[in-house]
């Protein structure tokens, strides 16, 4: 989770006010950064403090149990990094953007599961070897004599079971509702690890420095969790009283569906972003959609548009006007305000093309050099290509639209036509080297895209993508 | 990650790793001097965290459980000021095996009120030895060896009741 790098010299005044946005950005990411890394320091340095070095670490038959608690230390801490990336923090969103603050809260996954369980199997050696018995006597008498111990397994149990059904889902696609009881699964584990922490776990005791920190760290945290994942979103929803204007075709299978509600403009939704839908109608209402905009918001009417691939798709179809709507968001930094330069260059395909539609409608999107490519197999599948073209017309912004089935055995993300023709990126758009270039696509030819880019010089830093693989 | 906040967070936390360790640092020498009788009635901050010292084994003199009455200077009958309350000074009790350890105690009495426990024994495992201080702290809050219990030492809380009601008792202290 990097947001990066080189600083290019700002030339006009819109310029410098990117670069200064940018600027403050990379700050916010420094500093997130360094509070996750000090909050591991401070939690080790309480237990220094503590006297744990002295106690733990000057006689071999302590140092499991030492090592052990430090395991344990590290590991609760970074449990609570996690929880709080996917608090849908606005802070996290607005600097790293949400996709980013998932994945790595993917990444951190099997880390913190492999932290808990070296500070069980840790310190039910520590505990064995001063107790004179074998772990599994150990974790026996655990469980019998030490309030709070058995929940404490029972946890682990569960945070188990969570690790072994995430792989499972990674490689199935299980339903989503199978997703979230495994999710509800995790948070019952870290509950039920937390008593003995501060009744066993004496590093915790009464009086301490450590467990003020402690306290306020889980605290902190399902605080951020119960206002930026349930009350937000429920007092929004309540607020907007968003419900289904219209649903239109597109094209044979996609279709956009447009809601209004109150005060939409205090939603300071921007173009590109996406919220989680919940449409309250039978078979929807249970599977929150992610879906991108389709058109910038203009403070009266939402609109996504859909294209029929899952069943929760295909119901949207029988959407009828006046459907209510519940919806968590607006989420994401596939916006206007992730570029770093003036120049812009939009890429996108098939369905992905909805949110760099909304994106290159953004009123905050100007003065800019615009260049936008669209990509479709056929002509019907560049979905909003007319609406698209009028925005370039009035934004005075380049267009390409590659029409076509990809050339055989080459491993390109552009029409035949045109890369037999010679076209690559850099002659589709020749700035593209000082440009911030947004791709939005299905996977693997967004991957191809963002290969192409890096290869005509395009930093890392100036690459935006948002993926469309549902 | 960038260089700035790579430098931040690495310096940061050093130096949180070293205030801890100058903090555990200072701990280890108010340790040495905690068998001085602490400063009556206050709640003793810098006792709160004493862990290291109080879980050594006494040493084996004092140790012995034989000599549990001898410490006590049988109360000397006070002349008109003194109510009843027992003399000044230290008295040792009995040492109480439980399942996890042994705890052997002296309070120290001045002015009728208890103003400090020793450790003479307070072995326990699985790092229950840092329930001592805080217990210690319990006693002397409440003058008397009914102690609220330590949620996750109920057991070591059970014996060093114990153990301080018997050196109480070689002192006649009734609270």
């Amino acid at each position: 989770m990097t947001v990066n790098r080189d600083i290019a010299p700002a030339q006009t005044p819109e310029g410098a006010r990117i670069q200064r946005r940018y600027k403050w950005r990379l700050r916010r990411a420094d500093m997130l950064t360094v509070i996750v890394y000090l909050s591991v320091a401070a939690a080790l340095a309480l237990f220094v403090a503590d006297g744990g070095i002295q106690k733990y670490f000057t006689s071999w038959t302590q140092v499991p149990t030492g090592l052990g608690i430090v395991a344990g230390l590290v590991g609760s801490d970074l449990m609570l990094v996690m929880l709080l990336l996917s608090a849908r923090l606005p802070v996290i969103d607005r600097t790293f953007g949400h996709d980013a603050a998932l994945a790595t809260h993917r990444k951190l996954g099997k880390p913190v599961f492999y932290w808990i369980i070296a500070h069980m199997v840790l310190l039910l050696i520590g505990y064995g070897i001063l107790d004179g018995v074998n772990i599994v006597a150990e974790a026996v008498s655990l469980w019998n004599t030490v309030p709070d111990m058995w929940m404490a397994f029972v946890g682990t149990a569960a945070l188990i079971a969570v690790v072994v059904t995430s792989l499972v889902i990674v490689r199935r696609k299980l339903a989503y509702q199978f997703w979230l009881a495994v999710h509800f699964l995790a948070y019952a584990a870290v509950l039920a690890a937390l008593p003995h922490q501060f009744s066993t776990g004496m590093m915790f005791a009464d009086g301490t420095w450590a467990r003020w920190y402690w306290a306020a760290l889980y605290v902190g945290t399902l605080a951020a969790i119960t206002i930026f994942r349930f009350i937000l979103p429920v007092a929004k929803s309540l607020r907007h009283q968003l419900r289904v204007l219209d649903v239109v075709v597109e094209a044979p299978g996609v279709m956009s569906v447009v809601m209004s509600g109150r005060n939409l403009d205090r939603l300071r939704a921007r173009g590109g972003q996406f919220f989680n839908w919940r449409f309250w109608s039978p078979g929807l209402i249970l599977d929150p959609h992610p879906f991108s905009l389709s058109a910038a918001p203009d403070g009266r009417t939402l609109r996504i548009t859909v294209r029929d691939l899952g069943k929760g798709s295909a119901r949207l179809l029988n959407l009828r006007p006046g459907t209510r709507v519940s919806f968590e968001g607006p989420y994401g930094l596939f916006t206007e305000t992730a570029r770093t330069t003036e120049k812009v260059v939009l890429i996108g395909a098939g369905i992905g093309i909805t949110p760099i539609r909304a994106l290159l409608e953004d009123a905050h999107l100007r003065n800019a050099d615009i260049s936008v490519v669209l990509r479709g197999g056929s002509d019907e599948e560049v979905y909003l290509w007319q609406e698209t073209y009028d925005l370039c017309v009035a934004k005075d912004a380049w267009l390409r639209v590659l029409v076509g089935h990809r050339p055989h055995g080459v491993d390109t993300w552009m029409s035949a036509e045109a890369y037999n023709a010679g076209e690559r990126l850099s002659t589709l758009v020749p700035f593209i080297q000082d440009a911030d270039v947004f791709v939005c696509g299905p996977d693997p030819w967004t991957d191809l895209v963002v290969r192409d880019a890096r290869h005509a010089g395009v930093p890392a830093h100036r690459i935006h993508v948002e993926r469309f693989d549902f | 990650m960038r260089a700035r906040a790579a430098f931040l967070a690495g310096a940061g936390s050093a130096a949180l790793l070293a205030i801890g360790w100058n903090a555990s640092l200072s701990l280890a020498t108010t340790n040495t001097t905690n068998s001085v009788p602490a400063a009556a009635g206050t709640s003793g901050v810098a006792t709160t965290k004493s862990s290291s010292a109080a879980s050594t084994p006494a040493p084996s003199a004092s140790a012995a459980p034989s000599d549990s009455a001898s410490a006590a200077p049988a109360p000397a009958p006070a002349p008109a000021p003194a109510p009843a309350g027992p003399a000044d000074g230290t008295y040792q009790g009995q040492a109480i095996d439980y399942q996890f350890g042994t705890v052997q105690v002296s309070v120290v009495i001045a002015g009728g009120q208890i103003t400090d426990v020793q450790n003479n024994i307070a072995q326990a495992t699985r790092g229950r030895d840092q329930a001592f201080p805080l217990l210690l702290n319990e006693v002397l809050q409440a003058q008397s060896a009914h102690i609220s219990n330590l949620s996750g030492a109920t057991y070591t809380t059970r014996a060093y009741e114990q153990a301080v009601q018997s050196a109480l008792d070689a002192a006649g202290f009734t609270g």
